[in-house]
């Protein structure tokens, strides 16, 4: 399952600058992060706030959460009112077919260079009905979390990050019920270096190296049943684990590694079964990043020599007519499409189709361009930003991109700082903010617009004002009121 | 260590020259740095295995926290191709002399992505052929230093070896002094 992130960049709601660290100090502000909660079906909407006192200075951005962070609704029933109360603690949200995971840090106040949330893992969660957009469970979990991926409504999986190591260290795979036993499901708890873990919506795959068998990749597939859990395993040899790329089939059953040959350091692209315990393609000079189809039987990845990008399955090589050397960045998947970035400047990004390697025609998306999967389309909305003007980044070009066109969304008329924040069904959220860049500002009312988009019909069907925490609360430490 | 010191350089520089230069109150010196500061080839096998012999990458050197001792900076290449930074204290230095670096020195490298470096004592030798400092008011003292060195170090089922040469000096470049200098 694609895994939905909103963290603290996507909004800043505050009465004076926000957007970056200055080398002045500046004044203790209240600053308001959003995360939206859309309903799964209909047009419902909560957005979770959480207010924090911000305060720039010569060390980075520091950042105390000001109290529990709340649910308000902001479209349809219970539109204005406060709907969930959560923990004190920096919060993200994932979002699963029918619910809302609040996930939340015991980490209130931290320090950091940009203003980013801390990375200490997360330790409480609640989840969210979204239909109802209410409370349906919480639980404090007795390992934290560092890497969760949403599995099912009741099913969280947490997996060791995908990260090289030189050192042996703890390797695992665990699933908490929050339906079932407190205390997490262990999948996988092995020693290892190198791990590369991916989520799909039938279970997730681990790949590592085990410090028991080195020179050898471990891959195990987790996949629930009705009696638990199926966790098929296979043992690849004469090769290291590159981490930086992995790919999973819808079902768990197939994944993708971007490996190293023991032998020669020759990188190769192995598409593996792992059910079978089968290599269904040992493809040399290969690596990531790299893309698996659905089904688990074609995929792409980069060709090493020139930085081109080979689709293949497991008769066949094709590349693809990419328009310059591919970034070295994993690309972005909706269905079976899938969106790479190209050129030198990594400004120019096409839709490669994972049926055939097909490729349509390429977009000017500008440096590092705001993109959001859509898999109901399927297809991608991409933001470009003005990074040459004044204050926070305008949006300038809102597009959406499928069935091989390239079609302008409008734009809203607050452009500032704009966050494509969630998209559910053939609906677009985006979030922008007033400038924030001039004195004058502070002393403005500070609030945010909420732009609803029908990715089906290409239209901006509404724009909605959003509150902000109220600054006396805050600074009282009691939390998001608005 | 011998210090090759020009705290007030401007004002020596004015008066060797007589009253031709006007408005030098300070600042009328600029330090120049020479020197291909720290090269060498890291040798570095990690706990899996995984063995790559890689040129030092953006070596540099720098005064340490005391008069005797260097910190060097740089980076080598994985196995995964990733850059990986390095950083060495060696104290307790001085000028025409070979010193055993078990005696005061460390290396400190990320073993894991993200990671905080892990720091872990040096054996080895580095031997001095000529150290003393430069210093300019304004900008400080900066290192001279010519050494070998060939230090290693192992944690955790890692080895680091690092062949380099330490070679930079600063000199002093007058300046001409101008109006406000």
């Amino acid at each position: 399952m694609p895994r939905t992130r909103y963290g603290l960049a996507l909004l800043c709601l505050t009465a004076s600058a926000c957007s970056g660290p200055d080398t002045t100090a500046a004044p203790e502000h209240v600053q308001t992060s959003a995360f939206a909660v859309p309903a799964s079906s209909g047009s419902g909407l909560a957005m979770v706030f959480e207010a924090d006192l911000v305060a720039i200075g010569n060390g980075g951005v520091s950042t105390q959460v000001a109290g529990p962070s709340v649910a308000v609704g902001v479209i349809g029933a219970g539109a204005g009112e406060v709907l969930d109360t959560f923990e004190a603690g920096s919060t993200d949200v994932l979002l699963g077919p029918t619910s809302a995971w609040v996930l939340q840090r015991s980490t209130t106040a931290w320090t950091s260079t940009l203003g980013d949330p801390p990375t200490t893992p997360f330790t409480h969660v609640t989840r969210v009905d979204r239909t109802s957009l209410k409370e349906t469970g919480s639980l404090t979990f007795s390992e934290p979390l560092v890497n969760p991926a949403v599995l099912s409504d009741s099913v969280i999986l947490d997996a060791v990050p995908s990260t090289s190591s030189d050192v042996a260290r703890a390797v695992f795979l665990r699933a908490y019920d929050l339906d079932g036993a407190a205390a997490p499901t262990s999948l996988v708890s092995d020693q290892g270096f190198a791990a590369a873990a991916c989520f799909a919506s039938g279970g997730a795959v681990l790949a590592y190296e085990p410090a028991r068998a080195v020179g050898t990749i471990s891959v195990v597939a987790a996949q629930p049943d009705s009696s638990g859990w199926t966790l098929p395993r296979m043992s690849i040899p004469h090769y290291r684990l590159d981490p930086t790329a992995i790919g999973c089939s819808d079902d768990a059953g197939r994944a993708l590694l971007s490996v190293i040959a023991t032998a020669d350091g020759q990188s190769h692209v192995l598409l593996v079964d792992i059910v079978k315990m089968a290599v269904v393609v040992d493809a040399v000079g290969l690596q990531g990043p790299l893309a698996l189809r659905g089904d688990g039987a074609a995929g792409l990845a980069l060709e090493t020599s020139n930085q081109g990008l080979v689709f293949f399955d497991a008769s066949t090589q094709i590349p693809v007519a990419v328009p310059g050397v591919v970034a070295l960045q994993q690309p972005w998947q909706a269905g079976d499409l899938t969106l790479w970035t190209f050129g030198e400047e990594e400004d120019t990004v096409a839709v490669v189709h994972l049926a055939d390697g097909s490729i349509d025609p390429t977009f000017d998306a500008g440096a590092a361009p705001l993109v959001s999967a859509w898999p109901a389309g399927p297809g991608f909305v991409v933001g470009q930003e003005d990074d040459n003007g004044p204050g926070d980044l305008p949006l300038t070009r809102l597009s959406l991109l499928r069935s091989g066109q390239v079609e302008s969304l409008p734009l809203g008329s607050v452009l500032n700082a704009p966050s494509l924040a969630a998209i559910a069904g053939s609906t677009l959220y985006t979030l922008t903010s007033p400038t924030t860049s001039g004195a004058a500002d502070a002393a403005a009312p500070a609030t945010a617009s909420l732009q609803v988009y029908d990715l089906d019909t290409g239209a901006l069907t509404s724009t909605l004002p959003l509150p902000v925490c109220n600054t006396a609360t805050a600074e009282a430490m009691k939390g998001c009121s608005l | 260590m011998t210090a090759a010191t020009t705290p007030r350089a401007c004002a020596i520089f004015v008066l060797l020259m007589g009253a031709g230069l006007q408005g030098c109150a300070q600042q009328c010196d600029a330090p120049e740095t020479t020197g291909s500061q720290l090269t060498g080839t890291v040798h570095y096998t990690a706990g899996d295995g995984a063995t790559v012999d890689s040129a030092v990458d953006s070596g540099e050197i720098s005064p340490g926290t005391g008069d005797d001792t260097v910190a060097l900076s740089g980076s080598f290449t994985d196995s995964l191709g990733e850059a990986r930074a390095f950083t060495i204290n060696i104290g307790g230095l001085s000028a025409d002399t070979s010193l055993d670096l078990t005696q005061d020195s460390e290396m400190c490298l990320a073993l894991e992505t993200g990671a905080a470096p892990t720091c872990t004592p040096l054996t080895g030798t580095i031997s001095v052929q000529a150290m003393s400092s430069t210093c300019i008011a304004d900008y400080g003292c900066s290192l001279n230093i010519e050494a070998t060195l060939k230090a290693m170090a192992s944690v955790d089922g890692t080895s680091f070896a690092l062949t380099g040469t330490l070679d930079t000096t600063t000199n002093v470049v007058p300046s001409t002094c101008s109006s406000g200098g």
